[in-house]
């Protein structure tokens, strides 16, 4: 394999966001593909950190300085993804739901989702259930995706089910994710699909876009 | 009807139930200190008690939270066992005995009598009992704080609160208090109270007062008080006195803090405040402009949530250095090593990086193995530290680090406009200035100007206590403060992953 995107790839697993993000333009600048940088360079990376992650091997801090490398890369291959007419794989509305302002967890979901090709609309922290509805009407999204950090806030995401539930897209997935969020939790309020990390999430975002 | 044998260090008692029952219940009912970070919810593995006889079977699900050799020594664990027949309970009980420095700003002693000062913390309870009239200290007492059966932090407290009640919570912290002014009155051979301070975070003076905490945990965080006013329960017969609290995740342990430094005089200073707690609480005084704000570390200084964590309490390792490429350590009443509290961790995970058994981003080498798993042995002890504390650490310190860092960028200020950084809490008292700053607590360029200033929320209540005028300054505290939100900010997202490794990332 090439030489540089080996260098992004361990770059981005040593969580060098700067130099990673200057190996990317490097890429660029050597002619290569954005969709070859981002899949053989940032995403095979990413994939390293996830299994290592799933094994324990390493745990949350590096996945998110690994994850802002991504997303520096990200910034340079997005617009040059599109030029190539990579014009998404599917639409996913993300964001964390009322009463709950914590991000990380959903900014990472939605780096590894972009990695996948899919446009993620981030609508933000502390949104009401019509928020997620809205949205996903007005992008005409495949996907919802809700985020909670807190065992007081998650139960929220019920009223995000009932939400879409008594409007007219009732038959979008909605994914749920955060830390007190379980596979118990989802089937109890309903939701389509839990995944325990960014990476699963993005995947199966990306099977219900193609589905 | 079954019978329950407990055991502790002073002799055991026996007592009698009606009927099968949970352990965890049983305990609680008994009033039996446990552990219980996941408040029940079989998933955190803390609630070990060590206890023999009918129990149910253990399952799959709690065996997979226990090591052979715990199962082997008879420990199960309280949210899963059964019990339906006779049993025999073993409590280890080590209170904690060292309570954090306190100290008196500028004061007057207006006052007559006896009274108490209480700092309710989030992990454990601080009291002290003052001759008023000349503020001579007569008895002390620090303790976990029995709501920890509760959930570990605030928000799994809150979480009970409004599944099952307040009232569970009030009538612990009440029943502790009152408990602890008998210990501290008995000790002093008093027997009439005259008045007290209560101070604490905006949360636990709910619990205390029995008041809803619902909306505290969901933006836009309402509380249902914020105080500066007499208590409605007495303490050992006198009347409480609950300070202002600054905002809901900035409370009258901080404007409590904020009076020990005397911020409030300081109108031509730009002045830093680190309250280290489960929280990390953070005061930035732009010369007489206060912004408050209120970051999850979680309790891993306070030596919890760490394999070998313990408080600063006899047996802990407080102090570690490398010399000449020794390791070497303090230990609390110089006996043998049982864990680490809150500042040893800290001079650990310095002295890691400084032998490169852990790299920058906290990864211990492979090569370190101790109890099955990666971990470092702290040479010639049986206390570890495994890879997953080095992560506990690096979440807690980046947490108060990002913090610190919006807060300066917000009010547009550098590190070296700060003329002195005052670090309050019990933590922070013994911790090692120069290793926080090589972990990354606080951004390096603090150190030059940090003031230690010890339990400041309690040395805060004390001065409430001796001199009616503290009000005044209080009420001028908090018309200066105002609280700022940081979850939620980008910058303070990007502060916090970048404060994770322990070095600072090339600029970008």
């Amino acid at each position: 394999m090439n030489e540089i995107l080996n260098e992004i790839s361990s770059l981005l697993q040593a969580g060098k966001a700067g130099k990673c993000k200057k190996a990317v333009q490097e890429a660029v600048d050597q002619g290569i593909l954005a969709q070859t940088i981002l899949d053989d360079a940032l995403l095979a990376g990413m994939d390293v950190i996830g299994a290592k992650f799933k094994a324990n091997e390493i745990f949350v801090p590096e996945v998110l300085v690994s994850a802002r490398c991504m997303n520096k890369g990200l910034e340079i291959l997005e617009p040059l993804l599109l030029e190539d007419g990579n014009d998404g794989a599917g639409t996913v509305i993300l964001g964390t739901v009322k009463g709950d302002l914590h991000d990380i967890g959903k900014n990472l979901v939605g780096i590894m989702m972009k990695g996948k090709g899919l446009t993620v609309i981030d609508i933000g922290v502390d949104q009401p259930a019509e928020k997620f509805v809205e949205a996903a009407k007005e992008n005409n999204a495949q996907v919802i995706a809700c985020s909670a950090l807190l065992t007081t806030t998650m139960d929220y995401m019920q009223d995000v089910v009932a939400a879409v539930k008594d409007s007219d897209l009732s038959n979008i997935p909605i994914m749920i994710g955060g830390a007190p969020v379980n596979q118990e939790f989802c089937e109890k309020i309903g939701a389509t699909n839990y995944t325990v990390d960014g990476a699963e999430a993005a995947e199966v975002a990306y099977k219900y876009c193609q589905a | 009807m079954y019978i329950v044998n407990i055991n502790d260090n002073n002799g055991s008692e026996t007592i009698s139930i009606s009927k099968t029952m949970r352990l965890d219940k049983l305990m609680k009912e008994l009033d039996l200190m446990l552990d219980m970070p996941c408040s029940g919810n079989h998933t955190c593995g803390k609630c070990k008690v060590t206890v023999k006889g009918h129990l149910s079977e253990m399952t799959d699900e709690e065996r997979m939270l226990l090591k052979d050799e715990e199962i082997k020594n008879n420990i199960r664990l309280a949210c899963f066992a059964e019990v339906n027949g006779d049993i025999e309970i073993f409590l280890d009980q080590t209170e904690a005995n060292v309570l954090s420095m306190v100290k008196q700003g500028d004061l007057e002693f207006t006052e007559e009598g006896y009274g108490i000062s209480v700092d309710i913390g989030t992990t454990t309870v601080a009291m002290q009992l003052y001759e008023l009239r000349t503020g001579k200290l007569l008895g002390e007492d620090l303790r976990n704080n029995a709501q920890c059966i509760f959930g570990a932090d605030v928000i799994s407290r809150i979480k009970y609160a409004t599944e099952n009640g307040t009232k569970y919570l009030q009538d612990s912290i009440h029943k502790q208090l009152l408990d602890m002014s008998k210990e501290c009155m008995h000790k002093a051979e008093i027997y009439e109270i005259n008045k007290s301070v209560v101070t604490g975070n905006t949360v636990m003076l709910h619990f205390y007062e029995g008041l809803e905490t619902r909306s505290i945990a969901v933006a836009p965080f309402k509380t249902e008080s914020l105080f500066g006013r007499n208590g409605d329960f007495e303490l050992s017969g006198s009347q409480t006195y609950l300070p202002s609290c600054i905002g809901s995740y900035v409370g009258a342990d901080i404007s409590c803090s904020i009076l020990a430094a005397g911020m409030q005089r300081h109108n031509d200073r730009i002045e830093l405040l680190a309250d280290l707690g489960t929280n990390g609480e953070l005061v930035l005084n732009y010369r007489g402009e206060m912004y408050c704000a209120s970051t999850a570390a979680g309790p891993a200084f306070e030596g919890a949530n760490l394999s070998h964590g313990m408080r600063a309490e006899l047996g802990a390792i407080s102090e570690m250095m490398v010399d000449d490429g020794k390791v070497l350590f303090k230990v609390i009443g110089n006996g043998k090593p049982k864990g680490v509290c809150g500042s040893g961790v800290l001079d650990a995970v310095s002295v890691m990086l400084e032998l490169g058994v852990i790299n920058e981003t906290g990864r211990i080498d492979e090569g370190y193995i101790g109890d099955g798993e990666v971990a470092w042995k702290i040479p010639s002890t049986e206390v570890y530290i495994t890879q997953k504390d080095i992560r506990q650490i690096q979440l807690a310190k980046s947490a108060i680090f990002a913090g610190i860092k919006t807060l300066l960028d917000q009010a547009g200020l550098k590190e070296k406009d700060i003329e002195t950084f005052y670090v309050a809490g019990g933590f922070g008292y013994h911790m090692n200035g120069e290793n926080a700053a090589n972990i990354g607590l606080f951004p390096r360029g603090l150190e030059r100007c940090m003031e230690v200033i010890g339990n400041g929320a309690l040395s805060g209540a004390i001065m409430l206590l001796f001199d009616n005028k503290q009000k005044e300054y209080i009420k001028e505290i908090i018309n200066k403060s105002t609280e700022v939100d940081l979850s939620g900010k980008q910058v303070f997202s990007d502060y916090y992953i970048e404060g994770m490794l322990f070095e600072e990332d090339e600029k970008y």
